[in-house]
């Protein structure tokens, strides 16, 4: 069978716009503030056989539905009906990260033949486990970390499987928004199912099967294309997390290799290390989104993320490994892990890649908590916020301020709004002077936050990494490295660990310093206005425009002194 | 003699519509617009006027001005130099730009990059000072420290300066002496006042708003001031000179300049006006607009004869948080260019062809093929008509373009034209589905209002793709912003945020705010220049549930609040929600976030003249026949051609048919029947 180009854009088009009206359902019909202010949700379509074909919501969510619905086709391939739903939420037998991620798993059936699958992600408040949240640095199993669904039953044809309802809703300390949730969830992956059968009404079930076929096949062909324009051969790279989530002097190595050749790149992850004790360990379907985010970043971001993509990659990742958790091992702080994992695949493709090179993202993007007793309102509250980094130097600009790595979200907690809500000033946000990455292009800047709190309080702080920082490329300069201070009413100090709680009273402050974006070249080949320019907004002092740059600035009149910058740069011979 | 003039600025022409109250002549113009001097192509539409009409200005009693003068500025970055006035310790509040969530490929691309900020921290200064989140003072306001750094930016040559202190919204006390300070040591500087901007929580919005004020306001003076003195000078004397507003108001000109943040969306803005108006007379409560001009396609939802109003509107990456129409844009216009994808499959947009080169049939250079050459080839747009006839397109040259792009598919000019046409209307279908779905609105609902000049071409099949049952084609598409600005009324909105769980409220303090937002719409009310009960007054809440990053607005009686009143506002707000959001949460009890009062001087508008009912038929207006492809005939078909202003009023035009005016062309498909109302409107129904 054969389709026209005109009319496989057209189809395009059209599963766009079902996984966009599914994404804006789930947001819109959702119940928990998280999913709606951190976004941290998405739509799916899938074929007959689980392969991703397009999506919406959080990009990094997309590559992995392979993995939860490949589950569901293994465990109720033969029995699913039309009208059936499933829950996963397990990352050892699913696709999902860690297990607040709920997954919805809608088969389409068209005629009484499966065509397709929607799926649908949204982040819970709270699915059980040790702490509320369910995702605590003290867990040692995935057991702690809340109730495991493998992709069952939720709903049929006659509506909602009570038992399972009953049960998910007993096991949650907000039992009402994860319900809402998922329901929400249902919903939009059953209209994206209507959506489906209409398509199939205009066009046909064979000739939507064979443009899902055409579309992977699109994007393999792009990303080859892209692949086979660099060198072969191979390039190696490794980071580390500050600890291993348990023992907080224990650094766990990432390490990645890739070896490229023709138009496929292998990535072996064999050199990481063990597993660890603590939540810093992965599952492979973190490992391949990291990787497939970075990839794309420095190809061609504008390739839809399918499992063409998986085609031309070949993922080497034994088991036993922090980047390939064994089962029951604790996950729930995959996310700087995988950031990690990004980073260095990023890190080795620059060995391949000089038309898009890019450095790091500061490290240590997370989460911190502050429990009131009570709030403004008088109730209990707890102060949830995303703290995050800033994006690192490319070989065109300079790295982003404040935005969440991999996917460039900048949270929104209006200070008004905070101190509106909660028993805390804000006394301090600013971006910190020389905290960036010096380079050619720098790094965006790290940034100071400091909270004078008013009443007594909870304090948890969950970074990712303060010890380790990201680097420069190119002759580019590393950035500052996070950290967390409690500044005590009666004058102590104190530097925290990533992960850390305490117990605090009114008048003591904290503060919280993010990580610049690593730096991009040479410094020195910065435009000297430029630095001036930086020097002027605050982002770069005097003396470091001296240091770092090779920048002189008379500071009476604010210029370039161009004489001595040239001999700071090219030393007193020219 | 008393006309009314209505001129609309933008990117390409000005359009000029004048209507004579007493003879209800009606005159339109189209003008190439002069970007490097905006207020020319208005004289020069005046011009046109005076000379076709033998009006003189002094003969119009009513003005009123859609520019986008306030958008360039910020579009090309082209706005004063400013200084920026902020609390101290919060120099990141402005660089974050918190929630922002890049869109498409930008979230993953690691090039990302936030849009410049239009104050560098450079000439920012921190003020030490502070309120507390009640507006009770901790820190006093250091008042060396305003007069120091004012002086400062005076030095560095800024033309007017921002003043954005946190929770200045509940006190502005600070603000308001750091104006007097600055007014005393810098007064020719003009100043934007967060608190007089947007006094709204959420302090982000509110400095990317006041900030914008400062940027375009000393550009939208001289604007406001050249333009009234243009015409001064040619004899207008009306004091009933307005300029359209964001919001769908209008402002005497001599206030606008108090409310530059108001003009960003103007005439996109009387473009929904004109679609209520056009609802209005065509008995559809429920419209969408559809606005496709030359590189883009504004779209609109009228629900009930009103229209959706947002607070997070952006203008090339600059936030605004004053509240204006909802309107969404797709990046589809006649200029759009199609070209091959990386994927290898054909794509139209996003780039435009813009007014030059503009589409490959203009002759004017451009290579590349647009909707617009396709709409050629098809037959629907007939290259005589390009703009009344006063610009003849070139068919071969839209053929060879159309034939080099598609050759890679290996298709013909005819082919490729056909999957232009194609594409562009799912992705417009794609759009108005998603508007209507982004609002809980069912399509059966509503009435298609197209408009622009390509608007009409492509509606009657959009209506079909997307399920509406009726489409409306105005007598003038191509000039219904201007139109528009003669429909609407003087309106001002004026906000104070008041974050607090509904019911314990307490009443006393909420009808001190009222009564003070009322006395400041009285006040501005008699400056436009309103008598007593020419001026409406709504008051509102804005409300949420807790948490929630949104909130939505309900009506309260105009009156001192009682606590029913507030019982009321609960359940109404659930409705609202339910309605919107498509749940509602009744258990948890919603918080305000806002007062509003909602000012309304009514002012004349222009209405347009029935004609008589008429038993004449079609045919009088036929001009001929000519080939026409239609998707659902797989090919051409000989489909008749219509002289639009000679159809006669209930004439009915069976599909296909083509309807050719001055500037606009309207399409009619197979299988649909057209009908022209007393006014002049093309109706067609499915």
């Amino acid at each position: 069978m054969t389709i026209d180009p005109i009319t496989l854009e057209v189809i395009n088009h059209r599963l766009n716009e079902i996984s966009r009206t599914m994404e804006h359902l789930l947001f819109h019909s959702g119940y928990s503030p998280i999913l709606r202010e951190s976004f941290d949700g998405s739509s799916c379509i899938l074929d007959r056989d689980g392969y991703v074909i397009t999506g919406a919501g959080m990009p990094i969510h997309l590559f992995p539905y392979h993995r939860t619905v490949t589950e569901v086709i293994r465990l109720h391939g033969r029995d699913m009906q039309p009208g059936d739903s499933f829950l996963a939420n397990d990352p050892f037998s699913s696709g999902v990260f860690h297990v607040p991620d709920a997954a919805i798993i809608t088969p389409v059936f068209y005629r009484n033949e499966l065509i397709a699958f929607c799926g649908s992600i949204a982040h819970k408040p709270d699915v059980g486990g040790m702490v509320p949240g369910s995702s605590g640095a003290a867990a040692r199993e995935v057991f702690h970390e809340g109730v495991l669904y493998p992709a069952v039953r939720y709903w049929t044809e006659d509506g909602v499987n009570e038992d399972i309802e009953r049960i998910f809703r007993r096991n949650s300390r907000t039992p009402a928004e994860v319900v809402g949730d998922a329901r929400a969830q249902v919903g939009c992956t059953r209209i994206g199912a209507d959506k489906l059968r209409e398509l199939c009404d205009e066009y046909g079930p064979k000739m939507i099967a064979h443009s899902f076929r055409e579309f992977v096949s699109r994007s393999e062909a792009r990303l080859r294309k892209q692949l086979a324009r660099w060198p072969d051969g191979d390039s190696e790279a490794e980071a580390f997390t500050d600890n291993d989530g348990a023992d907080l002097d224990k650094p766990v190595r990432v390490r990645v290799k890739i070896t490229k050749e023709g138009d496929s790149l292998e990535l072996d992850f064999s050199g990481s290390d063990p597993q660890a004790r603590g939540p810093v360990n992965i599952r492979p379907q973190s490992v391949e989104t990291g990787s497939v985010l970075a990839l794309l970043g420095l190809t061609d971001p504008r390739i839809p993320i399918n499992d063409g993509v998986r085609r031309a990659l070949t993922f080497v990742n034994p088991e036993g490994k922090v980047t390939h958790a064994r089962f029951p091992a604790p996950v729930n702080n995959y996310f700087s892990t995988t950031h990690l994992v990004y980073s260095c695949v990023q890190r080795a493709l620059a060995h391949f890649s000089t038309e898009r090179v890019s450095a790091p993202a500061g490290f240590g993007t997370g989460a911190t908590a502050i429990g009131y007793l009570r709030s403004l309102s008088g109730k209990p509250a707890v102060q949830y916020e995303l703290q995050v980094m800033s994006l690192g130097g490319t070989n065109h600009n300079d790295g982003a301020f404040g935005a969440m790595p991999m996917t460039h979200i900048t949270p929104n907690t209006p200070l008004e709004v905070l101190e509106t809500e909660y028993p805390v000033r804000l006394t301090r946000w600013e971006p910190k002077c020389d905290s960036a990455g010096a380079g050619k292009r720098r790094g965006g800047l790290g940034c100071v936050r400091e909270y004078e709190l008013l009443e007594e309080a909870d304090f948890t702080l969950r970074l990712g990494q303060f010890k380790f920082g990201a680097w420069g490329v190119e002759g580019g300069k590393a950035p500052n490295n996070a950290s967390c201070t409690i500044i005590y009413s009666n004058g102590g100090q104190e530097r925290l660990p990533p992960l850390a709680s305490r117990k605090l009273q009114a008048g003591d402050r904290i503060r919280i310093e993010s990580a610049g974006g690593g730096g991009f070249g040479s410094p020195y080949e910065r435009d000297a206005d430029l630095v001036l320019k930086d020097v002027r907004n605050g982002y770069v002092s005097v003396e470091m425009a001296r240091k770092d740059y090779g920048v002189s600035i008379d500071t009476e009149t604010m210029t370039v002194l161009a004489e001595e910058t040239r001999s700071l740069r090219f030393g007193s011979l020219v | 003699m008393a006309w009314v003039v209505g001129i609309d600025t933008g990117g390409t022409f000005t359009d000029l519509v004048a209507l004579d109250r007493e003879s209800r002549d009606v005159y339109t113009a189209k003008v190439p617009s002069v970007p490097s001097n905006p207020a020319q192509a208005i004289v020069n539409a005046l011009d046109q006027l005076k000379r076709e009409r033998d009006v003189s200005l002094s003969n119009v009693s009513f003005f009123a001005h859609g520019t986008t003068v306030a958008t360039n500025a910020v579009l090309e970055g082209a706005g004063s130099k400013a200084g920026l006035l902020i609390t101290e310790g919060q120099r990141a509040i402005y660089d974050m730009r918190s929630g922002s969530r890049p869109t498409g490929p930008e979230l993953i691309d690691p090039f990302y990059q936030k849009p410049s900020s239009l104050i560098p921290q450079s000439l920012t200064y921190e003020v030490p000072e502070r309120l507390s989140f009640d507006g009770t003072e901790i820190k006093p306001l250091d008042e060396e420290r305003v007069e120091e750094a004012t002086l400062a930016l005076k030095e560095q040559g800024v033309e007017s300066v921002a003043v954005c202190y946190l929770f200045s919204f509940m006190n502005s006390a600070h603000e308001e002496r750091t104006a007097e300070i600055v007014r005393r040591v810098f007064p020719e500087c003009r100043i934007s006042l967060s608190s007089a901007v947007l006094p709204t929580i959420r302090e982000y919005p509110r400095l990317s708003t006041t900030v914008l004020d400062a940027f375009v306001g000393p550009v939208i003076t001289k604007y406001f001031d050249h333009l009234q003195t243009q015409l001064r000078k040619r004899g207008l004397k009306t004091n009933q000179f307005y300029i359209m507003q964001s919001n769908g108001g209008l402002m005497r000109i001599n206030n606008a300049v108090n409310y530059p943040n108001e003009t960003l969306l103007s005439g996109p803005a009387a473009g929904v006006v004109f679609g209520t108006y056009l609802g209005h007379i065509s008995q559809a409560e429920n419209v969408l607009t559809f606005d496709m001009g030359g590189t883009s396609t504004d779209i609109s939802v009228i629900e009930s004869l009103g229209h959706s109003e947002t607070r997070s509107g952006r203008i090339a990456g600059q936030d605004i948080g004053t509240p204006m129409i909802e309107i969404a844009t797709l990046g589809a216009g006649g200029g759009t260019v199609a070209h091959i994808g990386e994927d290898g499959l054909l794509k139209v947009g996003p780039r435009s062809a813009g007014a030059v080169p503009g589409p490959a049939c203009y002759g004017l250079g451009g290579e590349e093929p647009t909707v617009t050459d396709a709409n050629i080839l098809l037959g629907y747009v007939d290259v005589e008509s390009f703009i009344g006839g006063r610009m003849k397109g070139d068919r071969s040259l839209a053929e060879q373009a159309l034939g080099r792009v598609g050759r890679h598919l290996g298709l013909d000019a005819l082919q490729t034209a056909v999957g232009i046409n194609k594409i562009a209307n799912v992705m417009m279908a794609v759009g108005l589905r998603t508007t209507l779905t982004e609002k809980g609105a069912d399509p059966r609902k509503f009435a298609l209002a197209a408009f622009g000049g390509n608007g009409p071409v492509h509606a009657a099949r959009l209506a079909k793709e997307v399920g509406i049952k009726k489409v409306v084609v105005p007598i003038y598409p191509g000039i219904s912003c201007a139109v528009g600005l003669l429909q609407t009324d003087v309106k001002h909105i004026y906000m104070q945020s008041f974050l607090r769980p509904l019911l314990s409220a307490s009443l006393d303090h909420l009808n001190r705010i009222f009564g003070s937002l009322v006395k400041q719409a009285t006040l501005e009310a008699e400056f436009e220049g309103f008598a007593r009960d020419e001026v409406a007054l709504v008051r509102q809440l804005d409300l949420r549930y807790p948490h929630q990053g949104y909130e939505l607005s309900v009506d309260l009686p105009d009156r001192e609040l009682e606590a029913e009143d507030l019982r009321r506002a609960r359940s109404d707000f659930d409705r609202v929600h339910e309605k919107v959001y498509g749940i509602s949460a009744p258990d948890e009890e919603p918080e305000i976030v806002n007062a509003r009062v909602l000012m309304m001087g009514t002012i004349p508008k222009l209405e347009l003249d029935r004609a008589k009912e008429s038993n004449r038929s079609a045919s009088l207006a036929l001009k001929g026949y000519r080939d026409v492809y239609f998707e659902e005939a797989n090919g051409f078909v000989a489909t008749a051609v219509y002289d639009r202003p000679l159809l006669p009023s209930a004439a009915r035009i069976e599909g296909p048919a083509i309807l050719e005016q001055l500037d606009c062309t309207t399409v009619i498909q197979p299988d649909q029947l057209a009908t022209i109302d007393l006014y002049g409107n093309v109706l067609i129904e499915l």
